[in-house]
């Protein structure tokens, strides 16, 4: 392929792959100009973070002309720290770790993997707020047990206990939860680095990702049963990962140096998407005459 | 979010940008890699916008004006007529081989005319006999391709080896293409990831309620030691085969049976991600610092 092709090719996927981010950012408000200076700032943040190729750190006039941006542009990205969004982490990957650890570590977890009934603060050494503080010692264990019980992953036992109802943290229904939109940044900024580190040719060993699809799709009415099946296989592939990761799980995060590291498995099932042009698809109704 | 959705409070909407500010690293930094700059992905992005504000509404199906389409997406008058009136503003994606491949090796597995006993996939010549060879396997799924451009991928991959002089044996049934930055790779690179932005759509949708689409995660507590992570990914890898492999039969033999009815893309992915710690430190400490000089070429290319 050369190199003309490639742009080509890659121009077709952005195209498809920004439609549902450009619908969300509509949906949400947030108009092309806000987009677009948060695409400049990360196509400088890149140049810069990635785009070193020997030693010495890049210049702000080869920034420039790798990205095509200009230096006043560049500038203003370099100099104002604190220009490219930032957002504190939501509560939601301590709620996940503090299921999983309920389930899996004793004294949390009871014979054949049972998570125990836990009171918040007594005793000192197997409590709630003990579990929390396992997980991250600075985290406000009532803010957590608060979230858990209200996406009812626990639910009060008695007067005084608490009991682990599921081992997965549910999200929110609500779509404009930080929770959920940090969730989809997460996952999808996870894949796109995952193929991304697939394109270059000195990772001989690719990440794995692969994908199964229906030849020439599925019938709509299939659908369901396609999804009950795959989310009865799904859930026995990730508790086996899970099992397979559990007994590295460390409680010393800065004895030796770790990567974070997962697994993800999604389903899709849309209608095929088309590219036929746009000016069928508006109406006439305000077009000069 | 989608349309319709309540307004965004504060922290969600600082959590959007960030996400976004997230997703778009790793592209960005392909499209580096490729040469494409700045403006170029300006002028795409631009049209997305367009594109999306009149085909992806939501309600009544009532056809936008160019200045709701303007409204939505903060462009001006001129901009939006550029996009809706010059069919080539938006590039459009040819064909590639790249279902027929996948295609070829999931029907080589499952089609009972291709398979022996034990569910093995039997050696085929090229072209004949002419009902039961690569050639026909390959024309059951695409009748316009070229059954030796397809061979000549499954080859290279190393899916397919030589099997004596004449004929052809499947050892895969999984392709990955062995190029770091092809057609099929880069397709993946689109396909994947709207896949899954799609179903994380679905998802925010409160209009789907409880009909979520499966969207699953597994991960190390902290992290996990980097000298495990070979064995974790070999671990993993193997298990995704297995998976991927009972729905690939799930899906030749109940999918397979209806024939008639409105049809959907559908299928499953699985991807294993590894990220180091995030980088603290600030952008100005990681350029050289600016030379005495900069400032007066900076006046001067400003001045003329």
């Amino acid at each position: 392929m050369n190199s003309s092709e490639t742009r080509d090719r890659m121009l077709s996927a952005l195209r498809r792959l920004l439609r549902p981010i450009v619908h969300l950012l509509i949906g949400a408000g947030i108009r092309f100009e806000e987009f677009a200076e948060l695409a400049r700032g990360v196509y400088v943040e890149n140049a810069i973070r990635h785009g070193s190729s020997g030693s010495l750190p890049p210049t702000r006039e080869r920034i420039a002309m790798v990205t095509g941006l200009t230096g006043r542009q560049i500038d203003h990205y370099i100099d104002n720290e604190g220009v490219l969004p930032m957002a504190d982490p939501t509560l939601a990957s301590l709620l996940v770790e503090v299921l999983q650890k309920w389930h899996t570590v004793p004294p949390y977890a009871g014979p054949y993997g049972i998570p125990l009934e836990l009171e918040f603060d007594v005793p000192a050494s197997r409590c709630f707020r003990s579990l929390v503080a396992l997980v991250q010692p600075t985290a406000d264990p009532r803010l957590a047990l608060q979230e858990l019980l209200r996406t009812g992953a626990a639910v009060p036992s008695g007067e005084k206990h608490f009991r682990a109802a599921s081992r997965t943290l549910s999200m929110s229904d609500d779509p404009t939860s930080p929770q959920l939109i940090e969730h989809f940044g997460m996952t999808l900024s996870r894949l796109a680095a995952t193929l991304e580190y697939n394109t270059y040719p000195d990772h001989v060993e690719k990440r794995l990702e692969r994908s199964v699809i229906a030849d020439r799709g599925l019938t709509r009415e299939l659908v369901p049963a396609f999804e009950e099946y795959v989310r009865g296989r799904a859930a026995d592939f990730i508790l086996d990962l899970d099992n397979w990761l559990a007994p590295y799980a460390s409680e010393e995060p800065d004895a030796e140096e770790r990567v974070d590291t997962g697994v993800n498995v999604f389903l899709y099932a849309e209608p095929p998407a088309g590219d036929e042009s746009l000016s069928s698809a508006d109406s006439a109704e305000s077009r000069p005459t | 979010m989608p349309a319709g959705s309540p307004e965004l409070s504060s922290d969600a909407r600082k959590q959007l940008l960030y996400a976004v500010r997230k997703v778009l690293g790793p592209i960005v930094r392909l499209l580096i890699r490729i040469g494409i700059s700045y403006q170029e992905f300006a002028a795409l992005a631009r049209g997305v916008y367009v594109e999306s504000a009149i085909k992806d509404r939501k309600g009544p199906a009532f056809i936008p004006t160019r200045d709701r389409v303007a409204m939505m997406t903060g462009l001006t008058r001129q901009q939006i007529d550029y996009y809706l009136e010059n069919d080539q503003a938006l590039p459009k994606a040819r064909p590639t081989l790249a279902r027929v491949v996948p295609e070829v090796l999931h029907k080589w597995h499952t089609d009972p005319h291709y398979i022996g006993p034990y569910g093995i996939p039997i050696e085929l010549e090229f072209d004949s006999p002419p009902d039961r060879s690569f050639k026909s396997l390959v024309a059951q799924i695409d009748p316009a391709a070229s059954a030796g451009l397809v061979l000549e991928d499954l080859l290279q991959a190393s899916c397919v080896v030589h099997s004596g002089e004449k004929h052809f044996r499947a050892i895969a049934r999984w392709f990955v293409h062995p190029d770091a930055l092809n057609a099929h790779r880069l397709d993946n690179f689109g396909n994947s990831l709207t896949h899954l932005a799609r179903t994380m759509e679905y998802n925010l949708d409160p209009a789907n309620g409880e009909k979520k689409r499966l969207e699953r995660f597994v991960f190390a507590d902290k992290g996990l030691r980097r000298e495990l992570l070979p064995s974790f990914e070999a671990h993993a890898r193997t298990r995704t085969i297995q998976f991927l492999s009972d729905i690939d039969d799930w899906i030749a033999h109940s999918g397979a049976k209806s024939r008639s009815g409105t049809r959907v893309e559908a299928g499953v992915n699985v991807f294993l991600y590894v990220e180091g710690p995030p980088d603290p430190r600030a952008l100005s400490g990681l350029v050289q610092p600016r030379r005495p000089t900069d400032s007066l070429f900076r006046k001067s290319a400003h001045s003329r």
